[in-house]
Parts: structure tokens; sequence; C-alpha cells
């Protein structure tokens, strides 16, 4: 049995919603970040640089959220292009896009003084702010031309990837002038919407506390 | 056939070394990037943001410098876990860690403005060489046990990627600030000496210009 370690409403969150739909036995371990969690050793053991999610596995302990769905997607079927299909290569593609362009442009959007100090931090969201949208015209573009795999109808694990980001980048910019709409991207704003609305991700989203249209408009909760 | 379109010591540096290591049929195509190819609508048909390197293959283009060595990995064995090893998530682990934090680290370092403009640029790098630091001891520390996937003894995907991002890292010279050598990172330096003695990397790096050493003492 799987074993996510996680923080409800963190980067845990997709692979939650990809276990979910998978259909498989897991535990969810949530973890408390304000009581030192993630600085015990026990979870440094898993992962060194104490991040979530962690997932174990009968192979062993996993981190970094793309190599966790990837795996996922290769065990069980049903998430990702078969290796053997002719679109795996463009899944991939934007898989690994999304992985080392979107999240980490998200993840900057919404911690502005990591990559420069508090000095640097609006330059940066403001750099970072341009920088996202261009990756989501980009991506509004493969999700236009209907694959499956970035579609409203079926989730996979880069569409699950995606939506997680939208609500990111909706709702907790450092600055409230930088939240993005997923409306401004109407394919990604149907399959925001699509994916929402299933069961099984409707069952994670009340177990992680959440409710409504949280990945397609999800409240701004920017503090200023 | 493979088609790379390719730039001397740039990103298409790793997947090239690994189409030779393979020994697949491919072809290296040099990309004119002074007549503006990049921006060309043939090259961002297959690349739509205009980045090396990017390879044209019988499933149709793909780019993302991880995705075409995962693609190259799985397609042709040996160089990396298959997908029911029991190694496979061990060996997809390290690979995004190199290419999430590492390799996206290593773009703050060399292009700090595109982080938060020109007048930030100090901050920015302050940041990323010590984050990068750490990244590399972990990765060392990965590498450690000799695993079959970053192994010390033949060539893997992982190996040639981390070997082309500390080829980069290593090429400042002596003295110089933001210096890091592979040497102070003593499994990743066995795996790098180890690439070196290979024909796929002498071969390449003799074609790029990269000299007898490009990964353990690279040019400045």
């Amino acid at each position: 049995m799987y074993v996510l370690h996680g923080v409800h409403d963190w980067g845990s969150q997709v692979i939650h919603m990809a276990l979910a739909e998978l259909g498989v036995p897991f535990h969810f371990n949530a973890l408390d970040f304000q009581a030192g969690d993630l600085d015990a050793p026990s979870f440094r053991a898993l992962n060194p640089f104490g991040r979530v999610p962690v997932l174990e596995t009968p192979d062993g302990a996993i981190f970094e959220t793309a190599a966790i769905l990837l795996y996922l997607g290769e065990r069980h079927g049903g998430l990702a292009p078969k290796l053997e299909d002719s679109d795996r290569a463009r899944f991939l593609i934007w898989f690994i896009f999304v992985t080392n362009g979107l999240h980490p442009a998200a993840m900057t959007l919404l911690h502005p003084e990591r990559p420069g100090g508090e000095a640097a931090q609006r330059a940066v969201a403001d750099e970072t702010h341009g920088l996202l949208q261009g990756q989501l015209a980009a991506l509004e573009a493969v999700a236009a031309t209907g694959h499956w795999w970035l579609s409203p109808d079926r989730p996979s694990i880069l569409s699950l990837y995606v939506v997680m980001l939208l609500r990111w980048i909706k709702a907790f910019p450092a600055y409230a002038d930088h939240s993005i709409a997923s409306q401004d991207y109407p394919a990604l704003h149907r399959m925001a919407k699509g994916i929402e609305t299933r069961p099984a991700i409707q069952q994670v989203l009340a177990a992680e506390g959440l409710s409504g249209p949280v990945f397609s408009n999800p409240d701004c909760e920017t503090a200023d | 056939m493979y088609v790379l379109h390719c730039y001397p010591d740039t990103a298409s540096l790793a997947p090239r070394m690994v189409l030779a290591e393979l020994g697949v049929q491919h072809r290296c195509q040099l990309i004119d990037r002074a007549a503006g190819v990049l921006n060309s609508p043939a090259y961002r048909a297959m690349q739509p943001l205009g980045l090396i390197p990017a390879m044209e293959t019988p499933d149709g283009p793909i780019f993302e410098t991880a995705a075409i060595l995962l693609y190259l990995a799985d397609r042709h064995p040996g160089l990396a876990p298959a997908p029911d090893a029991a190694d496979r998530g061990d060996f997809l682990k390290w690979l995004f860690f190199t290419s999430t934090n590492v390799h996206t680290t290593l773009l703050q370092l060399f292009y700090p403005e595109r982080t938060a403009g020109p007048d930030c640029v100090p901050q920015v790098l302050d940041q990323a060489l010590p984050k990068m630091k750490l990244y590399l001891s972990l990765l060392d520390k990965a590498a450690e046990p000799n695993p079959g996937w970053l192994s010390q003894d033949r060539p893997t995907v992982l190996g040639y990627y981390i070997a082309m991002q500390l080829h980069w890292l290593g090429g400042y010279g002596a003295g110089h600030p933001l210096q890091i050598n592979a040497a102070d990172y003593l499994s990743l330096f066995k795996v790098l000496t180890m690439l070196e003695a290979q024909h796929a990397t002498q071969a390449i790096s003799d074609d790029e210009g990269l000299g007898p050493t490009p990964f353990t003492a690279p040019l400045a």
C-alpha cells in the first residue's frame, strides 16, 4: 500500500488526486508543517530536503512531484500514454515543460523572495508574472488541440498537475495584482472545470478541506 | 532515424552524447543561429519556444532535455532502469531532481537577469550559488552507493545529464566566484571520469571543441 506524506492544499494535492483517480489503496499521512513535521528526522530520512510530497512505495520512498506522477503513470496505466503509444513523446514534452517551467514559475510567483532575497522580490515577481503568461499561452495552444491528456474529459497526471498550478497562480500570488485567472486561457479553464467536478477529485478536495471551483475560479487568498 | 537539432556546447550536448552512446541512427543538424533559425517558422513549429535542443523522431518532434533523455532511454534500453524495474522509482526521483532543481538553478546562475531583471543580478547569484552546491552534494550522496542509474562503471542518461551541467559549472576558471569544481563531489567525479573515457564523449567533445577533459577539467 502506498503512503503519501503531504500537507493539505500543498503540492502533494496532485499526487493525492492521482491516487484517488487510479483507485489504488493508499494512506494520506497529513503533516503539520507548523509543528515542524517537515524537519523531523523520520521525514528527512524519506526526503533529505524536507519537502512534500513523498510517496512510500514497494520500491522505496520517492520524492519530486513529477517523478512520483510518472512512476504512478507507469505502474498503473490509465493516467498517461503508455511507452509504446505514439503520443508518448508529445506528452513527455509538456509534462516536463510543466515540471521544469510552469511549476517553478508558479512557486516563484507565490514566494518571490526565494530567488533573490527581499530586495529583489518585486522585480522577481514581475519577471515571473510575464514568464508565466508565455508558458500558459504555450500550454493553452496544446490543450486546444484536443489531446486526451490535456482535456476536460479524462484526467491524466499532466492535467491534474496543471489544474493544481492554476489554483496556485490565481489564489496565492505574493502580490494581488499578479493573480492570473484561468478564464484567460479557455481550454485550460474548461479542463479545470471538468476535473474539479469529478467524483474522485471532489472526495480528495473535501478531505483537504476545499470545495467550490477550486481550480477553475478559486478565491484570491493573497493578503494585500 | 533521429534528427537532433544541435549547437556546440549547448543543452544539445547530453542528448547528442546519449545518441552516440546508444549507437542508434541519427543525424546532428547544426542550427544556424546567426541566420535566425531559432525564430524561423520551421523551427518554431517543432519547438514553439525557440529553445535548443529539439529532436525529430518517428513519433514527431520532442524537446525539453529531460524529455528527450527519458524518451531515448525508454526506446533503447541500457542507459536507465526499465519501467518495470525495481529501481525505476529511484531513477525517476533523481532524474527529476536534476531537471527541476539542478538545471533550473543552473539557468539562474547563467542568466540571472531572466529571474529578476538586470538590477537584481547579484542578489539572484547570492541565492543560487549555495543552492547549487547543496543540490550537488545531495546528488553526490545519491551517487555514493554506485547505483545502476548513476553508475561509476558504465554510461547512463542521468550521468550524461549531470556531466553536461558540471561541464558548464566548471568552465568559469579557477578563482572565479561562481566556479564549481567537480572534484569536490567525489562520487560524481568518478562518474564523470568514467564518462570522459567513453568513445562517445571523446568524439563529440572533439567535434564541439570542448577539449579532452570536458567534464573533469573543462576549458575556461
